[in-house]
């Protein structure tokens, strides 16, 4: 598998389609698709093998549902493994979340209590797509708007630990961290400072819209101000990443995309010669 | 013996497709969102995201209803139908069945078939890629051997059938259409969905082809095929087979042939 570009890339939506295939190409070092809307056959994936041609692709899914207790959906499993062989995409991405319970499925990234028998089923699960992928997947941290009682670790100890059992990879999102921070109390800093450096190979960047005091991570506006200073303080640690922006509610065109992730690619060029921490770094205190 | 993982996971799904609270047992409140808030935004999301799909796929029973009565008829189809998969574009199938049923359709009896037809519009955009057939194999069947052959058809070909006329009425809304009334008298009409270059393509059939098409695509060897049109009245069962066959090659809606023994 290529590998993406470390640079800032932007979710690739149905509306900017025909950007993307103008005789002009926008100058975007990269795309995410959203694995699930190519799956069959037809236009949408005609489109994405044409687009392909032009720019890296990683294929980011949002239905494998990970953490499911009942074990992977055999068909999502090959549907995705299909399209895999078909695009054949820099990067594979998956949540760390289940969906389906007793046959039903909630089309959502629903969270779980982070506790060692779920780590032992979600090693599971993540050995079994990377197996039938034949490569790693990142696995993306999640927005939760509840938190349970059973919990024994954070999630980023059990990224962690995920990492460690399965080898797969880290996606970071760092609006996902902020609207935990806010909602849920997690401390977004710490968190970071749980994951392993050199493991984390992508981050997202996206905005959230607000329900009185909550934060819902909609991916329909700006990136927020705190946010901005998330990332800059995870590229210190974990060094210049391949970096997607996401807007999926209330689209803006292409060219306003574009220039929020020049934002970013400002922020990841002044990066640009930072090298992860070392392990030296790491057990003498962090900086952060 | 049930986890204690899919026990939660179970007691969530419960509380965020219906009203049971019992996960609330399981869950804290954070200082921006307590439990419930936290279970009210699953529950929004959930009707938002699955109302969104309904929207797109019946667009026309949506312009034929008008949108009070359309809000009502997606908020029960999500009220009552669970999803089953991962994949949204998987959601919705059962809509036409829902609209048989409810006494608030039955003054426009030709609206499940709308909706049929959209959902196999749906379908046929998604289904899966075939290869080009290799016509070497049919040059390849012994003249004698022809009446015995079967067809496998391209996954994206829907075959649709309606005591309405369905092509006029899905005609009539499309955007450029300048038809103001279809009239429902003209009597049913069937319709064949199929996809040869990536664009869905549709197209009104007549009975006998639609019969000779749905006995070839649930495998019956061409002579039976042919034969099952004996079933349709004489004007009916009057079809040009040789064209039928041109069609389904020309555009690419032939995968495999077999021939029984």
């Amino acid at each position: 598998m290529t590998q993406l570009p470390i640079a800032v890339g932007v979710g690739l939506r149905g509306t900017h389609y025909r950007d993307f295939l103008a005789d002009q190409a926008p100058a975007v070092p990269w795309l995410e698709a959203h694995s699930e809307n190519y799956f069959g056959g037809g236009a949408a994936l005609h489109t994405l093998m044409r687009i392909r041609e032009r720019y890296p692709i990683s294929l980011h899914g949002v239905g494998m549902g990970l953490a499911s207790a009942d074990g992977l959906d055999a068909d999502h499993l090959r549907e995705l493994q299909q399209l895999v062989a078909t695009v054949q995409p820099a990067a594979v991405s998956e949540h760390l979340s289940w969906n389906r319970s007793g046959g039903q499925v909630i089309n959502d990234l629903l969270p779980f209590p982070y506790t060692a028998e779920a780590l032992e089923l979600v090693a599971r699960n993540v050995d079994q797509v990377q197996q039938a992928l034949g490569c790693a997947i990142a696995v993306e941290n999640l927005s939760s708007y509840v938190r349970f009682r059973q919990t024994a670790m954070s999630e980023a100890e059990f990224l962690a630990a995920l990492v460690e059992r399965t080898g797969c990879k880290i996606l970071l999102d760092v609006n996902n961290i902020y609207v935990n921070q806010v909602n849920l109390g997690i401390d977004a800093r710490q968190f970071m400072r749980a994951l392993p450096v050199g493991q984390v190979a992508e981050i997202h960047l996206a905005g959230f819209s607000t329900l009185e005091d909550c934060l819902v991570d909609s991916h329909s506006q700006p990136v927020c101000a705190e946010v901005w200073l998330l990332y800059a303080e995870a590229l210190q640690r974990f060094g210049a990443l391949p970096t997607l922006l996401e807007w999926d509610i209330d689209i803006p065109p292409l060219t306003v995309l574009m220039q929020e992730a020049d934002k970013a690619q400002q922020i990841l060029q002044q990066a640009g010669a930072w090298q992860p921490m070392n392990r030296e770094q790491k057990e003498h205190g962090d900086v952060l | 013996m049930s986890s204690e993982l899919a026990q939660i996971q179970q007691q969530m799904l419960n509380a965020v497709t219906g009203t049971s609270t019992a996960v609330q047992e399981c869950l804290q409140s954070g200082p921006g969102c307590s439990s419930e808030r936290g279970m009210d935004v699953y529950r929004n999301n959930r009707r938002v995201v699955l109302k969104s799909m309904l929207s797109s796929v019946y667009r026309i029973v949506a312009q034929i209803v008008g949108d009070d009565f359309f809000q009502a008829l997606i908020h029960r189809y999500v009220q009552t139908q669970p999803s089953l998969s991962g994949n949204l574009h998987r959601y919705g199938d059962k809509l036409p069945a829902l609209l048989r049923t409810m006494p608030e359709a039955a003054g426009l009896p030709y609206l499940a078939d709308v909706a049929a037809l959209e959902w196999a519009w749906h379908s046929t955009y998604y289904a899966p890629d075939n290869a080009d057939f290799d016509m070497a194999r049919l040059a390849a069947v012994a003249p004698e051997a022809f009446a015995r052959l079967g067809f496998v058809l391209a996954p994206a070909l829907q075959l649709l059938r309606s005591d309405y006329p369905l092509y006029a009425i899905w005609q009539r809304h499309q955007p450029e259409c300048e038809v103001e009334q279809v009239d429902l008298g003209m009597g049913g009409q069937c319709v064949a969905l199929w996809r040869p270059y990536g664009q869905v393509q549709i197209r009104p059939l007549s009975s006998g082809e639609f019969q000779l098409l749905l006995a070839l695509q649930q495998g019956a060897s061409l002579e039976q095929a042919v034969e099952s049109l004996d079933s349709l009245t004489d004007g009916e069962a009057e079809v040009d087979v040789q064209a039928v066959l041109g069609w389904l090659l020309q555009q690419r809606m032939l995968v495999d042939i077999r021939v029984a023994v």
